[in-house]
């Protein structure tokens, strides 16, 4: 059953979690590690790391994340302190602020976007409670070259 | 100080000459020290109670899985070093995982005194080293006291201090860490399978499980259920797990599983 190499043993060392289709995650689910779901979260999902979220899973829940690469549906407010992918088969109903942001053709998103600030990880608590302001106490969309990619994202948003 | 702690089937007449030649090889190496049999009579807390008075250093098992969780389950109570030496039919997974091999070798392991100091999990008041296996549930289960993961349907739920979690596809087993402060609490859903394809079609590989790694679980059943904690049965409708870092030193060999 054991392989005799040292290898095997150091795949599973790095802490990981995967929720699987097989269950539901219910409250305020935090992780130091990677995160990758596939199945069904309510409440709310914070990770220092990356997180996948997988084609077939149902989010609704805030969500901080380093990085992220979304292909589900997300109902709630996503915040990335790096970069986001989102999949073509991604689905999000919410704002979304990130530094660097990557759109597939065919993602949905309805919601805010800030994409482009520096969101320090030690001010993450007063990064969620400008989001959550009106647009008045919304800090400035950065406005730096327009590229094929943002240009698509402003018609997306005025859809 | 060391202490042998024998199981009951050692001592049986197929395992004599193995146990004579390790009884030979401690001695040659100086590492021969007090023995307990374990018998029906005999308390293994107080064996272990005992030896820790008389200043016991280093205990080990001699035995199978099932001796290991025994002592196991005490030894987390006291401060000393664990070790162990397989002997008998098995099964050996949690003397495998340390890099200990069977019979002789052992005891050179053992000699060599290579010690790490691992987590020891805690299922209500029991101690466990390698994992805590709870049968097929859809019980909803508080993970650090901060979410609930809820089983959609049927997952054998199995919590890992020093276990196999997962296999890869080309077969290799991943290991959970005993050095991490974590337990990785796996939800591996059973196939669906009727009774005829059991019979007539291939096996199909297993789904894919859910892998958390926790701090503390709680699990509230309606009736009592039989978990399974490092080869030992415990019956309980009510389980509290938790992790104790850095709890105990265990001897282990150059073939061991974790870092």
């Amino acid at each position: 059953m054991f392989k005799n190499d040292r290898e095997t043993a150091t795949v599973a060392h790095e802490t990981e979690t995967v929720i699987a289709p097989s269950v539901r995650v219910e409250g305020d689910f935090v992780s130091e590690g990677n995160v990758r779901i596939e199945g069904e979260v309510k409440g709310s999902i914070s990770t220092e790391r990356d997180l996948v979220v997988g084609e077939n899973s149902k989010i609704t829940a805030g969500v901080q994340a380093r990085n992220a690469v979304i292909a589900g549906e997300l109902h709630g407010n996503l915040r990335v302190y790096d970069r986001l992918e989102l999949a073509s088969t991604a689905r999000i109903h919410g704002d979304i602020q990130a530094k660097v942001l990557s759109v597939a053709p065919g993602a949905m998103m309805k919601g805010q976007l800030i994409i482009g600030l520096e969101v320090p990880v030690q001010e993450k608590a007063a990064a969620a409670a400008s989001v959550d302001e009106g647009a008045e106490g919304r800090p400035p969309i950065a406005r730096g070259p327009r590229s094929v990619r943002e240009k698509k994202i402003e018609e997306l948003l005025q859809q | 100080m060391y202490v042998y702690v024998y199981d009951g089937f050692v001592t049986d007449k197929k395992h004599e000459k193995l146990l004579s030649r390790v009884e030979t090889r401690l001695t040659d190496l100086g590492i021969s020290g007090r023995v307990e049999r374990l018998t029906m009579f005999k308390d293994i807390g107080e064996i272990v109670a005992d030896a820790a008075l008389q200043g016991c250093e280093t205990i080990v098992a001699v035995g199978d899985d099932g001796t290991v969780g025994r002592l196991i389950d005490v030894v987390g109570m006291h401060d000393m070093s664990f070790g162990v030496i397989p002997i008998g039919d098995g099964p050996h997974e949690i003397a495998a995982l340390l890099g200990v091999e069977e019979g002789v070798e052992a005891c050179n392991i053992l000699s060599r005194r290579v010690l790490h100091t691992v987590d020891l999990g805690r299922v209500n008041d029991h101690f466990f080293l390698s994992s805590v296996r709870i049968p097929r549930t859809r019980a909803a289960m508080s993970c650090n006291g901060q979410y609930s993961v809820i089983p959609t349907e049927d997952n054998e739920v199995r919590v890992c201090n020093l276990a196999p979690m997962t296999v890869s596809d080309d077969g290799a087993a991943a290991i959970s860490s005993p050095r991490d402060g974590f337990l990785q609490t796996v939800f591996q859903p059973s196939p669906r399978r009727g009774f005829f394809s059991k019979l007539f079609r291939p096996a199909e590989p297993l789904p894919p499980p859910t892998v958390v790694p926790v701090r503390t679980l709680s699990v509230r059943h309606s009736q009592p259920v039989t978990v399974i904690r490092d080869g030992q049965r415990l019956s309980s409708s009510v389980l509290d797990i938790s992790i104790l870092p850095k709890r105990l030193k265990v001897i282990t060999g150059k073939t061991r599983k974790f870092e």
